[in-house]
């Protein structure tokens, strides 16, 4: 005779041994389980406009100089040069301008009392058009102008029928009148 | 990972179904449960870390679906009044006739819904599964001895049960 306890154990082993999983089941969770297919968005008509506007900020950046024209000068001492202390530069000292950012085309000038001493890069001793280093070889006043613009900048000239000596303000006037805004910097020498 | 859910649910999908069947003893929620069981094990399968069979991780996933199933029904037909008239009595044998097959079999169903959840799907992992009290210990997170002493106190139960209700002895 069975154990009563091992009867309801084999009765429990046997429970649901006439159930089999409803027909289409794997079908269902395989369903269920598959990714989304990626809808549309109501909104997608909205990428149109946005992509023309960044197409067109694009466009500008290129257009537009990334920075503004930047003009900085400084003076050093020659190598073995005595130091002379003061906030003016001094006769034989080295002036250094940079000029950084700005547009496509880049241009330094230093004149002294009026006269064209430099301009960058047309002149060999210039480090292309971002970089000139002037001796101080006479007192005086300098000016330091930088110019910049998305096409070649027009040497200075002296216009057809102009009188008198070429003057640092005609050069600017000419400057101006091509619609450029030049960076300025005036130093004395003593 | 389909191919891997695939062969999950050819290996396992009826066993489970079975259980979810007679500890739900609901067609229409066990199904759902039994799909439910095969979606978790596809989205948790990359975190299965195989400290277990494969098939104590689906029964667990499969308990832990049945027993939140459970409470729900549980918590929704708090509100119904149970027709007890509607229990079909099971016409009596005379005092002392062994119990058949088929008779053990309906004492057993009913019988098995007068027991706490926890304790109904701890006999049916046991019994019906095969499950050593080891691998039923890693899907509930008892101790084996706590599930071994949770099911040899509930066999006399069912049994007084069973005899009560059919009026012979097993």
């Amino acid at each position: 005779m069975t154990e009563p306890l091992s009867r309801i154990e084999a009765a429990l082993a046997r429970l649901g041994a006439e159930h089999e999983p409803p027909v289409g089941w794997e079908a269902r969770v395989l369903a269920a389980t598959a990714p989304a297919p990626r809808k549309r968005s109501r909104w997608w008509w909205l990428s149109v406009p946005v992509g023309t506007v960044g197409a067109v900020a694009g466009l500008l950046l290129w257009l537009v100089p990334a920075r503004g024209l930047a003009l900085n000068v400084a003076f050093a001492s020659p190598p073995g040069g005595a130091v002379v202390r003061g906030s003016s530069p001094h006769r034989d000292e080295v002036m250094q301008v940079t000029a950084t950012g700005g547009d496509r085309y880049r241009e330094i000038r230093i004149y002294v009392d009026d006269e064209l001493v430099l301009m960058c890069p047309r002149d060999p001793t210039c480090h292309g058009s971002e970089r000139a280093d002037l001796a101080l070889s006479r007192t005086g006043t300098y000016r330091v102008m930088a110019l910049t613009s998305s096409s070649p900048i027009p040497p200075p000239n002296d216009p057809a029928g102009a009188s008198g000596p070429r003057t640092l303000d005609r050069d600017l006037a000419q400057v101006r009148d091509a619609g450029l805004t030049p960076k300025e910097s005036t130093y004395t020498v003593r | 990972m389909t191919t891997a859910l695939r062969l999950l649910m050819q290996r396992h999908g009826a066993p489970v179904y079975r259980y979810c069947r007679e500890a739900l003893r609901d067609a229409a929620l066990a199904d759902d449960v039994h799909q439910q069981v095969f979606i978790e094990a596809y989205r948790d399968l990359p975190a299965f870390k195989r400290r277990s069979s494969v098939r104590t991780w689906v029964f667990a996933i499969a308990r832990h679906r049945v027993l939140d199933a459970a409470k729900s029904r549980r918590r929704a037909e708090s509100h119904i009044d149970r027709d007890d008239a509607t229990v079909v009595v099971d016409p009596r044998p005379s005092p002392g006739d062994s119990i058949d097959d088929a008779r053990l079999h309906d004492a057993l169903m009913r019988c098995l819904d007068k027991l706490r959840e926890q304790v109904r799907t701890a006999l049916l992992l046991r019994f019906q599964q095969g499950f050593t009290f080891e691998d039923m210990a890693e899907m509930c997170r008892e101790k084996p001895g706590t599930l071994q002493a949770k099911v040899t106190r509930a066999l006399p139960v069912l049994r007084t049960c069973i005899e009560n209700r059919t009026g012979g002895s097993l």
